[in-house]
């Protein structure tokens, strides 16, 4: 086990409409390789129900940043009753996917990737000094730069969805109530 | 193992108990597949410890549900929520819904008791030895501490623990549900 440190803990964006799903999937694949993050794709499924598709997207993008630190970013979009609907876009009738989506972001700052201080509680403890006193600044503005990329990806997905066209009055929905459950 | 006593620093719970009393009509297996499901969703682990069923009093039958729920955040400390619900002098009563559909719920009393608290060193590597759990000692009260409460606690306290309570209280009616507030702490 290492010391993996959790940064962003479970950013929660929901939504529900048109979108589609192989443009969502190019969109984040193209920013995580402009930021230099290499991709592990965990899971991929897709089950075909009498509601539409059911998919589950689970990526597990890193970025080596140091000898000893890098950056990890588990990224859970879950799909469910996708289908083709009809749309019009520049006055012409196309199909475009139609569905809810939920995607959840986590960042971890795996700041001992080879296991070196595990073996007992003694280097762990020398460790802990070592991240919170010797090599601070550096380990905080690490997971700074973390924080500011899960962030951006979920603006940029945010945009992908064109989430910003849509209003919730306030007496209503609460601000930002769609974010958190 | 345990430390030598003189500079032993325990982690202490961020929250005292936190109750919830209430009387009236509530649908039990609801408010069970809403707790499961919140903590589901915050990535906590559920468990159903006890179960309880009483023998029926000259009021009602007397049950009692154990609930706990754990999340590892890091390797070093969880967070652990236990809940105790005591519900007594109930009955099932049917009721009709507004689309005109009948369901069986409980009346009677409900008594909930929370308790939250961030556990660290939860694997236990600490107390192999007497240095170690000095260390460890050393380590909550010169080097983490200043995290544990500002950080894991808070975050315990007002992402975890309140808002829970806060919405159990919504999902029994006891509040209005355009409550804003549960969602001033995390504006993400």
């Amino acid at each position: 086990m290492t010391e993996l440190r959790l940064t962003v803990d479970h950013l929660r964006l929901s939504y529900n409409g048109p979108f589609d799903a192989n443009e969502l999937y190019r969109n984040i694949t193209s920013l995580l390789k402009e930021k230099g993050f290499d991709l592990e794709t965990q899971k991929e499924f897709e089950h075909h129900t009498k509601d539409g598709k059911q998919i589950e997207w689970q990526l597990r993008p890193w970025k080596q940043i140091s000898d000893n630190l890098r950056y990890l970013i588990k990224i859970r979009i879950l799909i469910s009753n996708y289908n083709k609907v009809d749309a019009v876009i520049d006055k012409k009738k196309v199909k475009i996917g139609s569905g809810k989506a939920e995607v959840y972001l986590d960042g971890y700052a795996d700041l001992d990737q080879h296991n070196r201080w595990e073996y007992n509680p003694f280097l762990q403890f020398l460790r802990a000094l070592y991240n919170n006193f010797i090599y601070k600044i550096y380990t905080e503005r690490f997971e700074q730069r973390l924080t500011y990329d899960a962030h951006h990806l979920y603006n940029y997905i945010e945009q992908t969805f064109n989430m910003y066209k849509h209003y919730h009055v306030v007496s209503k929905v609460a601000p930002f109530a769609h974010t958190t459950n | 193992m345990k430390p030598f006593p003189f500079v032993h620093k325990e982690m202490q719970p961020p929250a005292d108990i936190n109750y919830i009393q209430y009387k009236g009509i509530w649908d039990m297996d609801d408010l069970y597949k809403f707790v499961a499901s919140h903590f589901s969703r915050n990535k906590f682990k559920f468990y159903e410890k006890k179960l309880i069923h009483k023998r029926p009093g000259p009021h009602g039958p007397e049950t009692y549900h154990v609930w706990e729920a754990k999340r590892d955040i890091e390797e070093y400390y969880r967070y652990v929520v236990k809940i105790f619900l005591h519900t007594f002098d109930t009955q099932d009563v049917e009721v009709v819904m507004k689309d005109g559909t009948k369901n069986i719920f409980t009346k009677g009393r409900l008594w909930i008791q929370l308790t939250g608290k961030v556990v660290t060193d939860y694997e236990g590597i600490w107390e192999e030895s007497s240095f170690y759990a000095n260390l460890r000692n050393f380590y909550h009260k010169y080097i983490i501490w200043k995290k544990a409460e500002s950080v894991w606690w808070d975050n315990m306290h007002y992402n975890v623990f309140l808002k829970l309570h806060s919405l159990i209280k919504e999902r029994l009616k006891m509040e209005s549900e355009g409550l804003e507030s549960r969602y001033f702490n995390r504006m993400r």
